[in-house]
């Protein structure tokens, strides 16, 4: 019998190629979101929002995680940005080496914004960097307002936190100042925003954080 | 379930340390966070389904937890987190640093015989 002492970190693999991509985007000065939600959290309807918003002024490009279709991507061509379907068969969530083999055949442009739509899910996504600066977390008012409690591992690592579907708030019983306050619980400097599709403000106050992080990115 | 993509990336990092040794593996000893995300029951399904996969059995799979800690900025004590609290047990302050916890570590191995 022969005992050997590791000490090896499981997610080492992972956490290389994350680090690879950190390096490459770094590089090119592309500013990286990984947007994350639970499925029909409105992450694709917030991403139409605010490329309408910026794409006058950076030119953005999109992976789209989920598990089968190209519905969303389509959805995003429409927008005229760059997009790239990820389907990852029965894989809860993306992965750095499916964001590496994705941008080795995308042409993302330098000093340029890359928003990745994550697989619909608050627990898994959460394990794995995907060479993002920003993280961004929704949860919409129908899901309701208990979601950060139950989920805290995916809002420890939030830099943003959008409530969505703010429209349909009077019909849930969604409590702002608790998924609020249960946020900050959490991480107490998590960005926080709220946003319904049909409201030019909040897809423009998002729009605006994003492009003073992206001229940060590109100085 | 992305613990089945972490049981994966376990038993590749176990053939690549151990090589032919993989197919003597006995025990499998690791220490994960309490806020890594993993629930420790499906890893622990995870990697044997893969390891009988492999052909190993009789794999002894020990996962011990590592607490995340909340250091206060206020009173300055480190005290364990218990989510979906993480907030100083001390004080109640909310301000502080989280340490430790967020990592899956493959701690030992042990085979049945030679060396690596």
């Amino acid at each position: 019998m022969a005992r050997y002492e590791l000490m090896r970190d499981a997610l080492g693999r992972e956490k290389q190629r994350a680090e690879r991509l950190h390096d490459f985007f770094a590089e090119h000065r592309i500013l990286v979101l990984n947007i994350m939600g639970s499925p029909g959290s409105g992450k694709t309807t917030l991403i139409e929002k605010v490329i309408e918003k910026l794409k006058d002024d950076v030119t953005i490009s999109v992976i789209e995680g989920d598990l089968a279709t190209t519905v969303d991507s389509e959805r995003i061509e429409k927008t005229g940005a760059d997009v790239f379907q990820i389907n990852t068969g029965g894989i809860c969530h993306l992965s750095p080496e499916m964001v590496e083999r994705a941008i080795d055949k995308m042409n993302i442009r330098d000093k340029s914004i890359l928003m990745i739509e994550n697989v619909g899910n608050l627990v898994c996504p959460a394990s794995f960097d995907l060479g993002e600066d920003i993280r961004m977390v929704l949860v919409s008012t129908p899901e309701g307002d208990d979601k950060p409690e139950k989920y805290p591992v995916m809002f420890l690592g939030a830099d943003i936190f959008v409530i969505t579907k703010m429209d349909l708030i009077e019909m849930t019983d969604f409590n702002i100042d608790r998924a609020i306050k249960s946020v900050q619980k959490i991480k107490h400097n998590t960005e926080i925003f709220t946003f319904s599709r049909d409201s030019n403000e909040d897809a423009k106050r998002i729009s605006t954080w994003l492009k003073e992080e992206y001229t940060k990115k590109i100085k | 379930m992305h613990e089945y993509s972490i049981a994966i990336g376990i038993i590749d990092t176990l053939k690549d340390v151990l090589k032919e040794e993989f197919l003597c593996l006995n025990k499998i000893e690791l220490t994960v966070g309490s806020l890594s995300g993993v629930y420790f029951e499906a890893l622990h399904s995870a990697l044997e389904l893969i390891l009988e996969s492999e052909g190993l059995d009789n794999v002894t799979i020990n996962i011990s937890e590592e607490k995340g800690l909340f250091i206060c900025s206020e009173c300055q004590k480190a005290t364990e987190i218990e989510p979906p609290l993480f907030i100083c047990k001390e004080c109640g302050s909310s301000r502080g640093k989280i340490s430790g916890g967020k990592k899956i570590i493959i701690k030992a191995v042990e085979v049945n015989d030679g060396k690596i």
